[in-house]
């Protein structure tokens, strides 16, 4: 994803979700965004397998 | 146990009235040595003079703890039999509900909340074993941090250094353990908010498996990995805690419903033999000097001899972010787009991408949770308990933005919790340990063990204590002079 494509991404969302800010907030908002999507990549990145099933309630 | 000295020169007519552990509190009050009134009274004065230079606590329950302090009084005035915990002082973190106050949850926009009508069912679980509450604490904004900088009620200082951050989420827990104002208190662990401050200020804390204590009455920040779990001034105080705590509750669906698993008993360690190794490769990697002192000389103390490296740690951890910003962001989207000018300045744009998540990421963090979670369920096939550092340095400057570590600047906050979220991930139960003799500033290990046994990681925390390298620091009367 592009810088351009990750702020356009942002913009989208948070008017989906209703949120009004202004430049300078939006531009932290995708700031710590762009910030999570590297975060992200470590865990999109892996494979656990297609059996793998995410439990709706998780027990150690 | 190791309990701390009192302080020199307070409460001389009452001698169970200074910063002692919760086994000597119950046994003054229960022997009659110290009424619960005169205990109470005195941890109220303490507070008062104790902690405008330390800013843990958010509200004192004077009146109410005095009502209960009388309450036990009586009951011992006409022969009933006291229970475990008969007079024991605690506070709790400011997420909890509390009967009369409005659950802050570290947050100025709930103080226009209505009040609580009943307590959360850790506080009355304690309270029915007879500990007296006389406060609620401060924490980081809707326990979203690592350092206690709360921008609405102010940091809360660590006692062995007020430049310092006391840790967080749970900074106002371990911080009034830290400072003798109580013995024992009650935080949450979502990615590292008990052990970080447990680390930071030298005092013991637990966090239970997940699902093992109800957190009914608590606010949320990521319900599928929130925990709470006590602090205390030695691992006899965490024990009788937890033990008065556990049991089922339906009204929490995250809740086991496991018979209780007293861990008291396990402090003797009389149990069989057991196999201990280090945590290795990720956990090393990201070590500062003090931290790797400190796990050194517990492994050498216990004759750990044996490193162990569990895979895709840092996956683990990225999992456990996304989760959290996920979960979190959503749980405040509407707060945040209705009243963003009084949302913590420290975390609201954290929430806010949080809540930006795509699913397909939430839904993959889940799954490599899970893929982790057997990988490690492997590894405890082969060791009873593991080491790990609690926290990659000691506390901090209030207002530091940055972490030197081993030729690498780091964003500080977030990498307070390293080799903690990667843990709280997959739900296992570990001590916080604070270890003596390694550095000027207190620093932890995390002691780990398969879920469900709490007990392990309190008799090896117990062990530590008595071999006399594991050691809770209090803060005396000397520290205001």
């Amino acid at each position: 994803m592009t810088d351009a494509e990750l702020e356009a991404y942002v913009n989208a969302t948070l008017a989906l979700q209703g949120f009004t800010l202004d430049d300078e907030r939006r531009a932290r908002v995708v700031a710590t965004f762009a910030r999570n999507a590297e975060i992200a990549r470590l865990v999109t990145g892996f494979d656990p397998g297609e059996l793998t099933d995410p439990a709706p309630q998780f027990v150690p | 146990m190791n309990g701390p000295d009192r302080a020199a020169g307070e409460d001389r007519s009452a001698p169970a009235t200074g910063p002692v552990d919760v086994a000597a509190c119950a046994r003054a009050v229960a022997q009659g040595s110290v009424s619960a009134r005169s205990l109470t009274e005195a941890v109220i004065r303490r507070i008062a003079r104790r902690d405008p230079h330390i800013n843990a606590f958010t509200a004192v329950t004077a009146e109410r703890a005095l009502r209960k302090a009388d309450a036990i009084d009586a009951a011992r005035a006409r022969g009933a039999a006291l229970p475990p915990l008969a007079g024991v002082p605690f506070a709790v973190k400011n997420l909890f509900d509390v009967a009369g106050l409005p659950t802050l949850a570290g947050s100025r926009l709930h103080e226009r909340r209505a009040p609580a009508t009943v307590d959360a069912v850790l506080v009355s679980r304690l309270e029915a074993a007879g500990a007296v509450l006389v406060g609620a604490l401060n924490m980081d904004a809707y326990a979203y941090g690592f350092t206690t900088e709360n921008t609405g009620y102010g940091p809360t200082r660590n006692p062995h250094d007020r430049a310092r951050v006391a840790g967080g989420s749970s900074g106002g827990s371990a911080a009034a353990v830290a400072a003798g104002m109580v013995p024992l208190t009650l935080g949450s662990d979502t990615n590292g908010s008990i052990r970080v401050p447990s680390s930071l200020c030298g005092v013991f804390g637990l966090k239970p498996t997940y699902g093992r204590l109800p957190r009914t009455g608590s606010y949320p920040f990521v319900a599928s990995l929130d925990h709470l779990g006590p602090f205390g001034t030695c691992a006899e105080d965490l024990a009788l805690a937890y033990d008065a705590m556990q049991g089922p509750d339906p009204a929490d669906p995250a809740c086991a419903g496991r018979p209780l698993a007293e861990t008291l008993p396990a402090l003797a360690d009389d149990g069989p033999p057991l196999r201990i190794a280090r945590l290795g490769g990720y956990f090393d990697d990201w070590i500062g000097d003090e931290a790797r002192a400190a796990v050194e000389a517990a492994c050498f103390a216990l004759g750990v001899r044996d490193l162990v490296e569990l895979p895709e740690v840092a996956r683990a951890r990225a999992a456990a972010f996304v989760i959290s910003a996920s979960e979190g962001g959503t749980l405040h989207r509407e707060t945040l787009i209705r009243d963003y000018d009084g949302f913590e300045p420290h975390n609201r744009d954290r929430f806010i991408a949080g809540a930006l998540t795509p699913a397909p990421w939430y839904v993959h963090a889940q799954k490599v949770r899970a893929w982790f979670r057997d990988r490690v369920r492997e590894v405890f096939a082969h060791w009873d308990v593991l080491i790990a550092p609690a926290t990659p340095v000691p506390a901090t400057p209030i207002g530091e933005d940055w972490l030197e570590l081993r030729g690498r600047r780091l964003p500080l906050r977030p990498n307070l919790g390293a080799f903690t979220q990667p843990i709280s991930c997959i739900g296992l139960p570990v001590a916080a340990v604070p270890i003596e003799g390694v550095s000027a500033l207190p620093i932890g290990i995390q002691v780990i063990a398969r879920p469900w046994r709490e007990d392990l990681c309190l008799r090896v925390a117990a062990r530590l204590e008595r071999i006399g390298i594991a050691r809770a620091r209090i803060t005396g009367e000397d520290a205001w002079k």
